[in-house]
This record gives C-alpha cells, sequence and structure tokens, in this order.
C-alpha cells in the first residue's frame, strides 16, 4: 500500500471540512440492514412456495407473502437511498449473505462449513469498512 | 443453449439491475410533492419495473448455470453501481469504499466456492 493510514486520515479530515460530510449513522446501519433481512425473507418464503403444488392455496400464500416482501423492501430501500450513498447502500446487500445463512442453519437445518464463516465474516468487515467512509456526496 | 448465453444472460440481467438504481436514486434526491409521489413517479415505476425484468432474467439463468455462480456474478453489481454514482452523482470512490468493497467481494466468492 502506497497511502499510509495518517495520510488518509488527512484527506478525510480536509473532506469533512470542505464539505461538511456526515458519516453513515448506526440508524442508518441498521435500517439498511432490516431491509436486507426483508429482502432475504422473500427468498425463504418463495423456497416454501416452490415447495408446494402449483397454485394450490399454500402455494398462492407463500408467493403472496413473496410479492408481500419484495413490496416492503422496495418501499423501505426508497427511503433508504434518500440519506445514504447509492453505491454504500448497495452494497450493504452483500449481507443478505449472513442472513440467509442464518435462516438456512435456523429453518432449513443446512449445515455451514468453514469457508462459509470464512466467506461471511470477510463480507461482514467489508460492510463495516465501507460503512465508515467519508460520504462525498454533494447535498442536492 | 450453451453456458456462455446463461452467463451473458446474468451479466445483462447485472446491468439493468445497477442502472434501475440509478433511476431510483435520482427519484430519491428530488423534492416530491407527496409521500405516495415518492413512489408513484416515472423514475420509481420505471426503476422497479427494471428490477423486476432483472429478476425474471435471473431466475430464468438458473437453469443454465451452476447455482452457486449467480450470488458470485451478482456481487458484480456492487462495482457497476460504485461507477455509475460515481458517474451520476459523483460520489467518490474512496480508497476505503474500494477496499471494503474488495473485501465483500471475496468473502462472497469464499462463501460460494
Amino acid at each position: 500500500m502506497e497511502l499510509d493510514i495518517g495520510d488518509l486520515q488527512i484527506y478525510n479530515r480536509r473532506e469533512i471540512q470542505s464539505r461538511m460530510k456526515k458519516k453513515i449513522t448506526i440508524r442508518d446501519i441498521i435500517y439498511l440492514q432490516i431491509v436486507v433481512v426483508i429482502y432475504t425473507l422473500s427468498s425463504i418464503v418463495a423456497k416454501f412456495a416452490s415447495g408446494q403444488t402449483f397454485l394450490s392455496w399454500k402455494f398462492l400464500l407463500f408467493y403472496g407473502m413473496e410479492v408481500a416482501c419484495l413490496g416492503v423492501y422496495a418501499i423501505l430501500w426508497q427511503q433508504a437511498i434518500k440519506k445514504v450513498e447509492l453505491s454504500i447502500a448497495y452494497a450493504n446487500k452483500a449481507m443478505g449473505v449472513l442472513w440467509s445463512m442464518i435462516w438456512a442453519v435456523l429453518i432449513f437445518h443446512n449445515q455451514i462449513t468453514l469457508q462459509n464463516i470464512i466467506g461471511v465474516s470477510l463480507v461482514i468487515i467489508g460492510t463495516i469498512v465501507l460503512n465508515n467512509s467519508e460520504e462525498s456526496e454533494v447535498e442536492a | 443453449m450453451s453456458t456462455a448465453f446463461y452467463y451473458g444472460l446474468i451479466l445483462i440481467s447485472v446491468l439493468v439491475a445497477s442502472f434501475s438504481q440509478i433511476l431510483l436514486k435520482k427519484s430519491a434526491l428530488k423534492k416530491h410533492a407527496s409521500f405516495i409521489r415518492e413512489y408513484l413517479n416515472p423514475l420509481v415505476i420505471i426503476g422497479y419495473g427494471m428490477l423486476f425484468v432483472s429478476m425474471i432474467m435471473t431466475t430464468f439463468a438458473y437453469g443454465g448455470v451452476e447455482f452457486k455462480i449467480v450470488p458470485v456474478m451478482e456481487s458484480i453489481g456492487y462495482i457497476v453501481v460504485m461507477i455509475l454514482s460515481l458517474l451520476f452523482f459523483r460520489e467518490k470512490i474512496t480508497r476505503q469504499k474500494a477496499i471494503g468493497t474488495l473485501l465483500i467481494l471475496a468473502g462472497v466468492i469464499i462463501f460460494n466456492m
């Protein structure tokens, strides 16, 4: 790495001073994660729907729940990107890997592998690094 | 149909989904007359329409490639959206953002290996 941490901090501080930028808040992060959780729930109910006879009432119930999850997701997502940079908000969707893994264990009793754990850990670290980057968006 | 066709399809699907986000963000940056207008406007309707098309393309592509490859290819979207956000909204690609995104990509790849 050719740039050391000191340089990075000075660069960031200057940025804050010059443009009055705000970092993403804890509330934003929690909100984004709730949105991602709802998105992953849509694939869970989709999986339930695929196990039912086509057009049976259970199929329609699960399918309806999937559509409802996606609808709620769409409504919340639109609010999320009002405040948060798009590039940051969008990459937060990768945390779906963690939530999907949790559902796979809790609901489908799947085994998790060492690779799964390493992969999820990297995604979590990457998301934390990303979320802590200074905002550079110009106020609209 | 060949595997290349399905890979191409997923890639197009990723690009469509990424561009849909630009439309959604464009709407999110605007002031709207009412809460309902934040959703019932051409940008959001076309944006979510594109997202819907992208989801259908991806679902179709699942039939032609190994299941695990799809989420890996979808994560290319994080890079595409980052580049589009720079072009359309001047969201800087800071070193920290780039590192975070690369870690996320590595994580998704390892998870699905």
